[in-house]
Formats: structure tokens, C-alpha cells, sequence
């Protein structure tokens, strides 16, 4: 009940934000909310399968690009576009994931960081379909959405669903496998359980809501570029569940919102102290390293330790 | 008639001869044991029937079909449920969920994404929890269990399997004495009220002599012996290489 008040709140401010802060902050949350999409989605896997893939930004890269050429080159309408992102990176999460859950672990961990390499590169080099590293500039996004706050809103609306529809997908018996599977391999694998059919269910899920992130991203740049399936972009969903908490749903939503606001502010700060940009990734670097030794789950964690205690 | 038929099995690792053409039958709703000195082979054994390993040679037949070789979760869908000798459970998940998750596996509810699984097969699940006494423990998380507990907790998902046979291997292990009891006690009723077929491994002699109807013995990998309790106590070959040691 309690939580359910909390989320409640939680919602209320977000629906309330654009009237309270100035712009550049409502486009700051925008980029939080589609983080913390890519960030849950990843931890399907990471926390709830116990696979860790190393290359879930292939997923939000394809939903991206999928958007942009759809859009550009094809000239669907973007809301076909847009339905059509991630069901596409679910068909590629879908292939990947055929081969990379016939390993566990660490193996599993770098074939999906190969593969996602593979697919940076093809999107790097294929300059005549992708622009190459620069990328496709000018993606044609609705008119409505070039104001920050009907943008805002419509990420807020897909956000909410989306956690909504994770969150069942939790909750349900498909959900249940799954940690059970993370627990002990053998003991449901004993039991009759087909541990790839359902990691590889898992690994499409994912992918399916890796891909609608990187899709709620185009509008925010109007545009795409290969970092965003590179190996470096896989990173930062793993940062945000650690520092939020991977023993709780909304965990990686809250690290999400720490690693963008870190990212911010310690590179204006950086600035301000008169040093050179391209080394503020230290101080964030530096940060995360004491936050996950001082918060081993989390705030998230911490936070429902704080609940318990009381 | 046999439920279980290993005919011949073999398997070696390396240059050792873990199992040497073991003929071994489990009958169906009988209460049989398997029991050797630490190496003799019942868990390779175990593992060899389960699809854990493939036998070198040899083929195990199992209600009709041939499973030799099948992967553990195919020898696990047509019947054959085993425990392991270190407690295998869902450590992270409460001890209601353990085995509500295997409760709806065997349902074939699992591939169900959006129902909220806590809601379902809430009085099978209680069923088992009954059956293996963990009614009052049904919200703690399986990992903090005590070790008794985590047997039971294992035997419970087992159960939950719907087993035609069921594998244990060293089910009394690290129990206290009490916990042993009501263990035994315990696959006493689910081979007489249940009618559940159960082939087990033991170390505690008095366990095995008091509730196994047919026992094998296994040395270096051979089935040496293999009769009634009073059979296997009179049988000069297990006396000398294996009560003996024990006692």
C-alpha cells in the first residue's frame, strides 16, 4: 500500500514537472525516462535471468536506426516506424540470442558483447544505408514533438506502459522460471525445464524493449549515430542497475536517474573549474566506484533495507 | 515388468571406471536403495539414468521409452525426478514460490507472461508444502533455510515434478537425527499413500535397512550384490567389503 502511494507520487511530480522546472530539465527527465526503459529492460536479464549481456545497446541502437531509416529513406509514417523499432530489434535480439544462449556466464556475456560489435561495425562501415560515423541527421519526427514538453509526455506515457508491462512479465509464472533459472540452472533443468527456450524468450524481450528506448531516443537528438550500439553505450544500463539496485524493479530506473544527473552536473562542474571537458568522465568514474563499494545494492537497495529495518 | 531398466551401462573418466556395466531394474511402487562406499559409483549412476552424463555404452529404458542419453530436462518430462546430494534449490525465492514456480512448470503455465503467477496453483503448491512440512516457512527466503530444510524444500520441488519415479540422492544427508525421522517417515508415505516409486542412495545403514524392500550395493563401480534387506545382511561378498568397513 505504502508503495503503491510512493508511485503514485512519484507519477504525480512527473506529470507535474514541466509546470515547475525550466525546459532544459524537462528534456534532462526525457533522457532519464528513456535510460531508464533501456536500464529495466536490461535488467530482465541481468537481474531477474541472471544473464548478463554486455551488448544490449545493439537492441537500442537497431530500434533507433530502425526508426531513422524507416522514416528517412522509406518514408513510412513515423508512428509506423516507431511500432515497428522494436519488434525488429526483437528479431535480431531473437537471432543473437539463438547462439549466445547455447554458452552461460562469462561466455555468454562476451559473445553477446561480440555480436553487438558486429552489428556497430556493419552500422559504422555501411556509409551508402547508415551515414557511417556520422550518422543520419534530420530525422522528420512529428510536429507535436519538437516541443519539449508534448515530447516529454508522450516518453512519459511509453515509459509508464512499458515498466507496466515489464513489471507483470515479472510477476507471471514466465517471470517465476526465470529466477528460477538464475538460482539454480540445474535444479529447473532437472525439474524439465528448458533453460534455452527460456533465456531466449528473455533475451527477445529484452531486445523488444532495448529497441523501444532506443527508439524514444531519436526524437530527443533528431538524430542517430553508431555510438549508440557501441560497446561503451552497453555499459551504461549495467552502471545504472548497479547503482540503483538489481534486486528491485525500479532500481536501475533510479540508477538511471543517478547516472544522467551525475553525467550533467559533474561535467558542468568540471567546466566550471576552468579543466578540460574530455576528462570529466574521471570524476564520474571516480563517483560510481564509491558508490557501488558503499552501496553494494543500490539506493533502491538501501532503501528497502532502510523499509525493513523499521 | 520395469519402470527403470539399465541395461549394461558403463561410463569411465579419464582412465578411471567410474560405473562397469551396471544391470540395474526399479519395479514400479517399489521402495528401492542403492548403497556403496564413498566412489562406488550411485551418484555417477544417478547421473548416468538422469541424461546428467551419456553412458560410454549401455542403454537405460524408462517407463517404454529408451532415455539414454536424453538431456536432463527430456528424462525430467517423462517422469524421472531426482534430488541431489548437495540441496539444489531457488535460493533467492521464498519457499511458497520454489514450488509454485515448478507447480506451474509442470501445468505448462509458464509460458504465461502476464497472469500474476502468486495468484495461481496457490492449493497444489500448499499441497506439496504439506506433504514435505514446510507450511510454516512458506515466506522465507530459500536461501536462509537450515540445511534439513533445504532437503525438504528440494524434495518438495521434486514432488511438485509429478514424479512416476523419484531419485534421491542421500536425502538424510547433514540432518539431525529428528529431521532424519520424519524424513524417512516421510518417503515411507509417499511410497505407501502416494503410491510413488523411489530409488534412493544412503549412508546411514540403519535408514537403508529400515525402509528399502530391495537394496543393490555397488563397489568400484560394480553391482556386487542386490536383494531383500535380509539378503544383502547375509550376503558374505557385502559383509566383507562393505558392512565391514562400516561398523
Amino acid at each position: 500500500m505504502a508503495r503503491l502511494v510512493g508511485l503514485g507520487a512519484l507519477v504525480a511530480v512527473l506529470i507535474a514537472l514541466p509546470a515547475i522546472v525550466p525546459a532544459f530539465y524537462v528534456q534532462l527527465t526525457t533522457e532519464i525516462l528513456v535510460m531508464a526503459v533501456f536500464s529495466v529492460a536490461t535488467n530482465l536479464l541481468f537481474g531477474y535471468a541472471g544473464m548478463i549481456s554486455f551488448g544490449q545497446a545493439a537492441y537500442y541502437g537497431i530500434g533507433a536506426y530502425t526508426l531513422a531509416l524507416l522514416v528517412m529513406t522509406v518514408g513510412v509514417p513515423f508512428a509506423v516506424g516507431f511500432v515497428a523499432a522494436p519488434l525488429v530489434a526483437a528479431l535480431f535480439a531473437a537471432i543473437v540470442g539463438f547462439f549466445c544462449v547455447r554458452l552461460t556466464i562469462i561466455y555468454f556475456a562476451m559473445l553477446t558483447l561480440g555480436f553487438a560489435q558486429l552489428l556497430y561495425s556493419i552500422v559504422f562501415q555501411w556509409v551508402s544505408v547508415t551515414g557511417g560515423d556520422d550518422g543520419l541527421h534530420g530525422v522528420p519526427i512529428p510536429d507535436a514533438f519538437h516541443q519539449a514538453t508534448t515530447y516529454y509526455y508522450f516518453t512519459l506515457a511509453t515509459t509508464i506502459v512499458s515498466l507496466g508491462v515489464m513489471w507483470r512479465i515479472v510477476q507471471s509464472p514466465f517471470g517465476y522460471a526465470l529466477r528460477a533459472i538464475r538460482d539454480n540452472r540445474e535444479r529447473a533443468e532437472f525439474n524439465g525445464v528448458n533453460l534455452r527456450h527460456y533465456q531466449l524468450i528473455a533475451f527477445t524481450i529484452a531486445g523488444f524493449f532495448c529497441g523501444l528506448a532506443g527508439a524514444l531516443f531519436v526524437p530527443v537528438n533528431k538524430a542517430v549515430f553508431p555510438n549508440l550500439l557501441f560497446w561503451s553505450k552497453s555499459a551504461e544500463p549495467l552502471f545504472a542497475i548497479l547503482l540503483g539496485g538489481i534486486r528491485q524493479f525500479l532500481g536501475p530506473a533510479v540508477g538511471a536517474a543517478i547516472f544522467i544527473l551525475l553525467e550533467q552536473f559533474t561535467s558542468k562542474f568540471w567546466y566550471l573549474l576552468g579543466l578540460k571537458s574530455v576528462y570529466w568522465p574521471i570524476v564520474m568514474g571516480s563517483v560510481i566506484v564509491i558508490l557501488i563499494f558503499t552501496l553494494p545494492r543500490g539506493l533502491a537497495g538501501l532503501l528497502a533495507r532502510v523499509r525493513l529495518a523499521r | 515388468m520395469s519402470l527403470l531398466r539399465a541395461e549394461s551401462v558403463w561410463k569411465s573418466f579419464g582412465g578411471v571406471q567410474a560405473v562397469s556395466g551396471v544391470d540395474f531394474e526399479v519395479r514400479p511402487g517399489e521402495l528401492a536403495c542403492i548403497i556403496g562406499p564413498n566412489g562406488a559409483g550411485k551418484t555417477t549412476f544417478f547421473n548416468l539414468i538422469t541424461g546428467y552424463y551419456r553412458p560410454d555404452r549401455g542403454r537405460v529404458i524408462f517407463d517404454g521409452h529408451d532415455i539414454t542419453g536424453l538431456p536432463p530436462h527430456r528424462t525430467a518430462r517423462v517422469g524421472l525426478v531426482r534430488s541431489f546430494q548437495k540441496s539444489h534449490v531457488f535460493s533467492e525465492m521464498t519457499v511458497a514460490e520454489n514450488i509454485r514456480t515448478m507447480v506451474l512448470f509442470r501445468k505448462h503455465r509458464s509460458l504465461n507472461f502476464l497472469a500474476k503467477a502468486s495468484r495461481l496453483e496457490r492449493e497444489e503448491s500448499e499441497a506439496v508444502l504439506d506433504m514435505v512440512g514446510l507450511t510454516g516457512s512458506t515466506r522465507a527466503v530459500a536461501g536462509t533455510l537450515s540445511a534439513g530444510d533445504r532437503k525438504r524444500l528440494e524434495l518438495g520441488i521434486t514432488l511438485a515434478a509429478a514424479p512416476k519415479l523419484l531419485l534421491l540422492d542421500e536425502p538424510t544427508c547433514g540432518m539431525s537425527p529428528t529431521e532424519t525421522a520424519s524424513t524417512i517417515e516421510l518417503i515411507q508415505r509417499l511410497n505407501q499413500q502416494q503410491k510413488l516409486t523411489l530409488l534412493f542412495t544412503e549412508h546411514k545403514m540403519d535408514v537403508v535397512f529400515a525402509v528399502a524392500e530391495r537394496i543393490a550395493v555397488l563397489h568400484f563401480g560394480r553391482l556386487i550384490a542386490e536383494g531383500k534387506p535380509g539378503e544383502i545382511r547375509a550376503n558374505e561378498e557385502v559383509r566383507r567389503i562393505y558392512l565391514g568397513e562400516a561398523s
